[in-house]
């Protein structure tokens, strides 16, 4: 077990890789009640071409296979409901799945052992039939139409398919009624074997737990289960250009008021750990920069009769693409989309609003801290993001200069983008 | 946790002591009778209040002000609990050993200008502030329609009683008719005519706390009931059904709440609550969702302070009579229990109670909460509810009859 030291924070996270490959991270809190844990496997809802453990093609499966899986976990053999095993140690447990990663969780403030024995178990002893994978599949729809109400979230997925090409990051998560429909228990198992594997997953305990008993429980589960020696997945790999599939869009929904989303495609040099950190730090200032509360770039928009209500920003990462995402209730469409690119491409920065941002997220980095299972969040996405935990955050915010900012800024290329009317 | 109550400048100060956290965070709350008008009123207050205040005139400047004091975070709401509605206002913000000595003072400060001394000309909110927030509020009140769930809430309380304060809600006629002249006179109605208490998650100085209670001029005590009473609702049930704007179909049944002890409502009912539709292993999850695949989300909402229990779920349409039927077949089982039900929806609230003690906003909400139904501290809350018994549950859920019964079809096809 080895100490991962949060310099400049006076924090530690306890970790250490297993034999079968599984990697465990503690972070311990010292006088929380609440304890919880993470276990994720890094198969998310963009994974759908691969080759399944010992085949030796690549297959395609439904799209929403991922999100499908993580419901059917929920099945055990002994006929006991995943949720009844926890409720009984006054545990909650579940589960989602996101474009890379599908988690299962419980927290608990008593039996925090047991809780996590029964998450290990649950999570590494699948049971599939034919009659439980039918009946999902209406549970599923319902999902489906939920989200679809949702014309924010509807568009916010749509734009995914609107910019992206070959890119398995287009599709949604949680599938459509057709793709659901096709899935069998044996596709079930296929997906299955071959990510969940302990080499392909991480654990993420929180809480204030006795380290070492943590870790001597999950070997000893470990020890118990047999996992194949050699682990090797291939995933179909994509190239992804740098114009968007579809520039424009118009759907016909039953909104009260229209709506515009307009998603602008950069292509970014391809980068790992703290320099992949260090991209989407400066992505997050420049849209705060830009958009955010400091400016009344938002309330000019409302005030001059161009939108009816705030704007939503927001990025998505997927390797060296970024996707920069606008959405708002318009009333002048044509002069959101130009306001939008002017604001966007415009080379005009505060030295004292970028300080003031910088000073924000050092706050934001101490604070985090008061809330333990954000901490296991901040874990997992440093692993899936970095690949490891970004251990100097406190200091590269420090360090992060105004110039550099700026000129990372004159090296973007804002030409590509999507848009999407919603009316 | 350490619990302190003192009482500063007339108003009631609690303190919650506890040194995990980093932060600190302080909520004043303002208490009042809710009425048709200051459903809109008050939620339109909390909008503006926090958008700027005389000495930061605009957003940008007031979010300034927040990057500068070491990114401390303010926000409001609104929520009307059973008969009286209650406007909050919260800081957080590190603590100075974390930022610099006087940042929390700062922070403080700030807050205060928002609530006290908000931006008004002529004894009127700044026009051009009020307009820009009353569009984005409007267009807000238009969109429900979008949100089948709320949409749905929506036309349910609409459907209940329309004398009694679960129907006021907030009104596009309400807010039409408001100018920034009348948004002002309400404003000073909730400053003057309010029930004031001021929480904190932390141990203070208390020249800080002094500096938020010395601007309170009056705190009222109001004396009506808070929570609604449905004794005199006739037993039947009502029947009704409407067309929504999305493709979901909502089913909604509501049941009153009556001729119940303080016991019951706050210790046996939370408990049925769980065992009927808490979480991911109630009955109706296990019925509805698990056993028949009916929907997606099933669950049970107990408002106490409106002594009604909802139950909401999301169905396909052709699954409407089973669901319906399957539901009220549920409530009627639910006069017999086990043991283990009770047990384990015991341990639920437990570790619900508890886990909100980690998270500094829970902690003073929670007691606030507390502190307006008349509960006591956490301790002897579990204390009471570990002795709950069966036959209380199972005479509880004898009272228990569906009321109102409210199909929300989606409106388009699917």
């Amino acid at each position: 077990m080895n100490e991962i030291i949060m310099t400049s924070l006076d924090e530690k996270i306890y970790h250490e890789k297993l034999d079968s490959g599984l990697n465990v991270y503690v972070y311990k809190s010292k006088g929380f009640s609440k304890k919880g844990a993470y276990f994720f496997t890094k198969y998310g809802s963009s994974i759908n071409d691969f080759k399944p453990i010992n085949e030796d093609k690549i297959v395609s499966f439904p799209k929403g296979i991922a999100h499908f899986l993580e419901h059917k976990l929920f099945e055990s053999e002994d006929n006991e409901k995943v949720f009844d095993k926890f409720k009984k140690y006054g545990a909650r447990v579940n589960a989602y799945t996101s474009h890379f990663v599908t988690n299962y969780y419980f927290s608990t403030n008593d039996n925090f052992f047991e809780c996590l024995s029964t998450l290990i178990d649950f999570v590494w002893n699948p049971y599939f039939t034919d009659e439980n994978v039918e009946k999902e599949k209406g549970i599923i729809n319902q999902e489906i139409n939920m989200t679809n109400d949702d014309v924010e979230r509807f568009m916010f997925e749509e734009m995914f398919s609107l910019a992206l090409v070959n890119n398995p990051n287009k599709y949604r998560t949680i599938g459509d009624k057709k793709n659901v429909s096709k899935i069998t228990k044996e596709d079930l198992y296929r997906c299955y074997n071959t990510f969940y594997h302990p080499s392909n997953m991480f654990l993420v305990v929180y809480g204030d737990v006795d380290v070492k008993k943590t870790f001597d429980l999950i070997k000893e589960k470990q020890n118990k289960k047999k996992f194949s020696l050699n682990y090797d997945v291939k995933i179909k790999k994509t190239n992804e250009p740098c114009e968007v599939n579809t520039k424009y869009k118009n759907i016909k929904r039953n909104v009260t008021n229209p709506k515009v989303c307009i998603c602008y495609k950069i292509i970014v040099p391809s980068v790992d750990g703290e320099e992949k950190f260090k991209k989407r730090l400066f992505m997050n200032l420049l849209m705060d920069m830009k958009f955010g509360n400091t400016t009344s770039f938002e309330k000019d928009l409302v005030k001059d009769k161009i939108t009816k209500t705030g704007v939503l920003f927001s990025c998505s990462y997927f390797d060296n693409i970024v996707l920069l995402f606008f959405q708002a209730d318009v009333i002048n469409k044509d002069e959101f989309i130009n306001r939008i690119n002017k604001r966007l491409t415009e080379n005009n920065f505060d030295k004292n609003i970028f300080e003031l941002n910088k000073k924000a997220c050092l706050s934001s980095t101490i604070r985090s801290f008061d809330n333990p299972s954000g901490i296991a969040n901040i874990i997992e996405s440093n692993i899936i993001n970095y690949g490891k935990i970004i251990n100097n955050v406190y200091d590269i915010y420090k360090n992060y200069e105004f110039d550099k900012f700026v000129s990372e800024f004159i090296e973007l290329n804002f030409d590509n983008s999507s848009i999407l009317y919603v009316d | 946790m350490i619990i302190t109550k003192k009482l500063f400048n007339n108003v009631p100060v609690t303190i919650l002591k506890s040194n995990k956290f980093k932060s600190v965070t302080g909520t004043i709350y303002f208490k009042s009778k809710i009425t048709k008008k200051n459903a809109t009123y008050r939620r339109m207050l909390k909008n503006i209040l926090i958008e700027s205040c005389y000495k930061y005139p605009t957003n940008e400047k007031l979010y300034i002000n927040s990057l500068e004091n070491y990114d401390s975070y303010y926000c409001t709401s609104s929520v009307r609990y059973g008969n009286y509605i209650v406007n909050s206002f919260t800081f957080a913000s590190l603590k100075d050993k974390y930022t610099k000595k006087g940042n929390l003072k700062n922070v403080i400060s700030t807050f205060c200008e928002m609530i006290f001394n908000p931006l008004v000309k002529d004894g009127c909110f700044d026009e051009e502030t009020f307009d820009i927030i009353k569009k984005a509020y409007r267009s807000s009140l238009e969109k429900i329609k979008e949100d089948s769930s709320a949409y749905c809430e929506k036309k349910v309380f609409e459907s209940l009683n329309k004398k009694k304060s679960y129907s006021f809600m907030s009104e596009i006629k309400y807010l039409d008719k408001m100018s920034a002249k009348s948004l002002y006179e309400d404003y000073l109605d909730m400053i003057n005519n309010s029930e004031i208490q001021l929480m904190l998650s932390d141990d203070i100085d208390d020249d800080l706390i002094e500096i938020i209670t010395s601007k309170v001029k009056t705190n009222k005590k109001w004396e009506d009931d808070l929570i609604i009473n449905n004794d005199d609702e006739k037993d039947e049930l009502i029947i009704k059904n409407g067309v929504g704007y999305g493709t979901q179909n909502v089913l909604s049944i509501v049941c009153y709440l009556k001729n119940l002890s303080f016991y019951e409502l706050n210790y046996v009912a939370p408990l049925y609550r769980i065992i009927l539709g808490g979480s991911g292993s109630s009955r109706l999850f296990n019925n509805i969702r698990e056993k028949n695949s009916l929907a997606y989300y099933v669950f049970a909402r107990l408002e106490k302070d409106d002594s009604l229990m909802e139950i909401i779920m999301g169905i396909e349409k052709k699954d409407y009579k089973k669901a319906k039927e399957l539901t009220f077949l549920i409530l009627k089982d639910m006069v017999k229990i086990s043991d283990e039900e009770l047990k384990n929806a015991k341990k639920e609230i437990i570790t619900s109670l508890l886990d909100s003690q980690d998270n500094m906003f829970n902690i003073t909400s929670r007691q606030y909460n507390a502190d307006i139904f008349n509960l006591p501290n956490i301790e002897e809350y579990i204390s009471n509810l570990k002795k709950v018994s069966k036959d209380d549950i199972e005479t509880f859920a004898s009272k228990i009859k569906p009321n109102l019964c409210y199909f929300l079809k989606g409106g388009i096809s699917q």
